[in-house]
């Protein structure tokens, strides 16, 4: 009975502490699918498909298997998360954004705005008295679709810690996907793409 | 004294050369100086005084300001240009008292910009004139300026004065710095052949902020079409609206009180109004709108038009008489709108825009008789539809910005009916449009149905719901359907040998082919039990359901009668995007779609 108590004592005690790591992979690949598609002229999906949708039974089948099998391999301890962005609210904010791109890369191309060391939108240089409140209104609203979208990334998967995170990431991406002459902050210091 | 020239060395203006005379006789003093070359400019002075009363003349060209802004350091500006000639007549009784002063200034090429970046102009020509005279305790004044070349830009507003013709300001009034009072007695304000605005008002300084405690205000536009575009526009900038143009001419009297209006009336006649982004228009609008702060104050107000579009729907010349007051809009009489054939009856609009709880809407409206190939043709649909739209709508409902009607509407056609209910819709003037419907199909015609879409003919009765559809952008996102032939159908069940290779293709299977090749192909119809097809879309996915369920799959179609076919779905899962494709391009090519 002692030796029955002392197994159900340990094995209450017994925690399984899972870390997950931000994932920092998963985020970058998403933040260069959301920018790609900002920045393409393709509509947005209205939602990431089951692409297994269309795979026959057996391939649906083996690559269950398969996965199964990778999760018992990949030990708990350090697991590191998948990172959603299939919300309404993102959806949402990429629709913002997406639709306000054209307008914004009139300007880019001037060279009137730049993309900051937070890899938001500042003005650059002079901007012209005609065009300021124009740019002066797409720099706001694009800084809050862009500040809403890290928000809501992290909490849809459930991390609203992971904000600053989700932001430097897309801060590198978005310099990734500038385009040649655009302007852009390396270290507080402009240069042009 | 004869005129002498001097020179002096300061450490402020450097070497500096003038002439300068001063004579001192009977009481009378004379002081000219002249040709001191300041700032890039010359400056002129003389002064005179006779028995205590004394006159000062101050003359100074060509100055350039950007010397003037090196020299004072202006924390304020982050920039300043041009050049100024500016001249000064002061009189006094006293020695330390003014009695008088006439100022006046042209400044030219002035480019300046704050620190904010949110005030700025470029080469602006400035005429500027300002009389003061002391009367008893009060000063009276009367100021003209006038820009008349160049541009500027007060955040959110540019202006070009070249292309939009020069601005001038008249004012005169009264400053008691006993009560701390500015009284502008007639302000006039003209922007040339666009508009101008006339007013009075009284503003106290006591505190450190000044405050407008009472202001009567009138504005006449003659030119809306340049007004909407230079001072609407900017405004509007990033919102759904921000295309909105407006045509015709308006005049507003507007009373303000302790900071807030309090009172504001609209008279317009032949405003034209559009916005292409939101396909709005209306042509021929007049109307004559009052707003109170108080609802008690309340008058009526009315709104005619001789064409009205809403997104491309067109709604005859009608009437509507309302009460506007507070934050609050209401309907005095029940309104009758002329469209799409029919009727749209608003037997009650309340609106409450109150902002501190949330916006409230009531209305309670009814259709009758929409004509369905009116509204096809609106909206510039391919297959247009026959049949009407009648409806009642006992209220709506507005929160957290999601609209959403009660009751329901009915589409007669198809020689059946298709009722639509929870209808609700957020964003729909956004880019994010969120719309919401459930719908309910009955016994339609089959071959009418057909007729209009060219999947192939197929006779007998369909019904069917579709609940919870939930759109963004007009996109399907989610939804239950089923549609198919209703359990007490006894009507003559047919289907066409293109309609069977048409459905068949849905499933992206290679039955099309096996009805093309086989014994098969020798027949035009086949006869047929039952048919259905059902989807629960969730991302993304289709979850197909059919007319029946087979042993591995489901009955897309379940024979019957001589010849008799049935098509057996066997793909439950089917991606959404692929089977809108697959359908797109039956109706569109109307032809067999390829495996």
């Amino acid at each position: 009975m002692k030796k029955a108590s002392l197994v159900s004592f340990l094995l209450l005690t017994a925690c399984v502490t899972i870390n997950i790591y931000f994932p920092a992979a998963a985020t970058e690949k998403v933040a260069d699918e959301i920018i790609k598609g900002i920045q393409e002229s393709q509509d947005i999906p209205p939602q990431s498909q089951h692409q297994n949708a269309a795979l026959p039974e057996w391939k649906v089948s083996l690559f269950r298997a398969i996965d199964s099998g990778i999760s018992l391999i990949i030990s708990s301890a350090h697991a590191e998360a998948n990172l959603s962005v299939n919300s309404t609210t993102i959806r949402k904010i990429r629709s913002s954004m997406k639709s306000r791109f054209p307008a914004l890369r009139t300007y880019y191309i001037q060279g009137v705005i730049g993309i900051n060391v937070n890899g938001l939108l500042s003005p650059h240089g002079n901007v012209p008295l005609k065009a300021r409140n124009t740019v002066k209104k797409l720099i706001s609203a694009e800084n809050n679709d862009r500040e809403s979208l890290y928000a809501a990334i992290a909490n849809a998967n459930g991390h609203p810690e992971w904000h600053a995170q989700i932001k430097a990431t897309f801060s590198r991406s978005w310099v990734k996907h500038a385009q040649s002459g655009w302007w852009y902050q390396d270290g507080g210091r402009w240069v042009q793409k | 004294m004869p005129a002498r020239t001097s020179t002096v060395k300061t450490h402020l203006f450097g070497q500096q050369a003038f002439h300068f005379t001063l004579k001192v006789k009977n009481q009378r003093a004379n002081f000219h100086l002249s040709h001191l070359k300041l700032f890039g400019g010359t400056i002129n002075l003389t002064l005179q005084e006779k028995k205590g009363h004394w006159t000062a003349k101050l003359q100074a060209e060509k100055i350039n300001l950007q010397k003037i802004h090196t020299f004072l350091r202006l924390k304020s500006l982050e920039s300043l240009s041009g050049k100024a000639t500016l001249s000064a007549q002061l009189s006094g009784s006293k020695l330390s008292h003014l009695d008088k002063a006439i100022l006046s200034a042209i400044v030219t090429e002035l480019s300046a910009q704050d620190i904010s970046g949110n005030l700025a102009s470029e080469a602006l020509t400035l005429h500027s004139e300002l009389k003061l005279e002391r009367q008893g305790k009060n000063w009276q004044w009367q100021t003209q300026q006038r820009l008349s070349k160049g541009a500027f830009y007060i955040d959110p507003i540019y202006l070009d004065i070249e292309k939009a013709q020069p601005i001038s300001l008249k004012a005169s009034g009264s400053l008691d710095s006993n009560n701390k009072a500015i009284t502008l007695t007639s302000v006039s304000l003209k922007h040339k052949g666009i508009a101008h605005i006339d007013a009075k008002a009284l503003i106290h300084y006591k505190k450190t902020e000044p405050i407008l405690k009472q202001a009567d205000i009138n504005f006449y536009a003659d030119n809306l079409e340049t007004i909407s575009s230079l001072y609407l526009a900017p405004f509007l900038e990033g919102k759904p609206i921000q295309d909105l143009s407006l045509q015709g001419n308006l005049s507003a009297t507007l009373t303000i009180e302790n900071q807030a209006l309090h009172e504001a009336h609209l008279n317009f006649n032949s405003l034209q109004l559009s916005s292409k982004q939101q396909a709005i228009s209306i042509e021929q609008l007049a109307g004559s709108v009052y707003w109170n702060h108080l609802w008690e104050n309340k008058q009526d107000s009315h709104l005619y038009w001789q064409a009205l579009s809403i997104k491309n729907i067109p709604f005859t010349a009608s009437q509507l008489d309302f009460s506007l007051a507070e934050q609050q809009l209401n309907l005095l009489q029940p309104a009758k709108l002329a469209l799409l054939d029919g009727i749209l009856s608003i037997e009650k609009f309340d609106f409450n825009l109150n902002a501190a709880v949330e916006s409230s809407v009531t209305l309670r409206a009814r259709l009758d008789k929409l004509s369905l190939n009116e509204l096809s043709a609106a909206m510039h649909w391919e297959n247009p539809l026959s049949g009407t739209l009648s409806g009642y709508i006992p209220s709506v409902n507005y929160h957290q910005k999601k609209l959403t009607l009660e009751g329901g509407l009915k589409m007669q056609l198809f020689d059946g009916e298709i009722r639509i209910s929870q209808l609700a819709a957020s964003g729909l003037l956004t880019d994010f449009s969120q719309f919401y419907i459930d719908l309910e199909f009955e016994n339609l015609d089959l071959n009418e149905v057909t007729k209009k879409f060219p999947i192939g003919r197929i006779q007998g009765r369909l019904s069917g719901f579709a609940h919870n559809v939930y759109l963004e952008n007009w996109q399907p996102i989610s939804f239950y359907a089923w549609l198919g032939t209703p359990d007490d159908d006894d009507s003559r069940h047919k289907i066409s040998h293109r309609a069977v290779r048409n459905i068949a293709s849905l499933g992206g299977s290679s039955a099309a082919d096996v009805i093309s090749r086989g014994v098969l192909s020798w027949f035009d119809d086949f006869g047929y039990d039952r048919l259905g097809i059902g989807c629960y879309l969730h991302q993304g996915v289709c979850q197909m359901t059919g007319a029946a369920a087979a042993s591995q799959g489901y009955y897309l179609i379940k024979g019957g009668g001589i010849p008799s076919i049935d098509i057996i779905g066997f793909n439950t899962r089917v991606n959404w995007h692929t089977l809108m494709n697959r359908l797109s391009r039956i109706t569109a090519n109307n032809m067999v779609v390829e495996p």
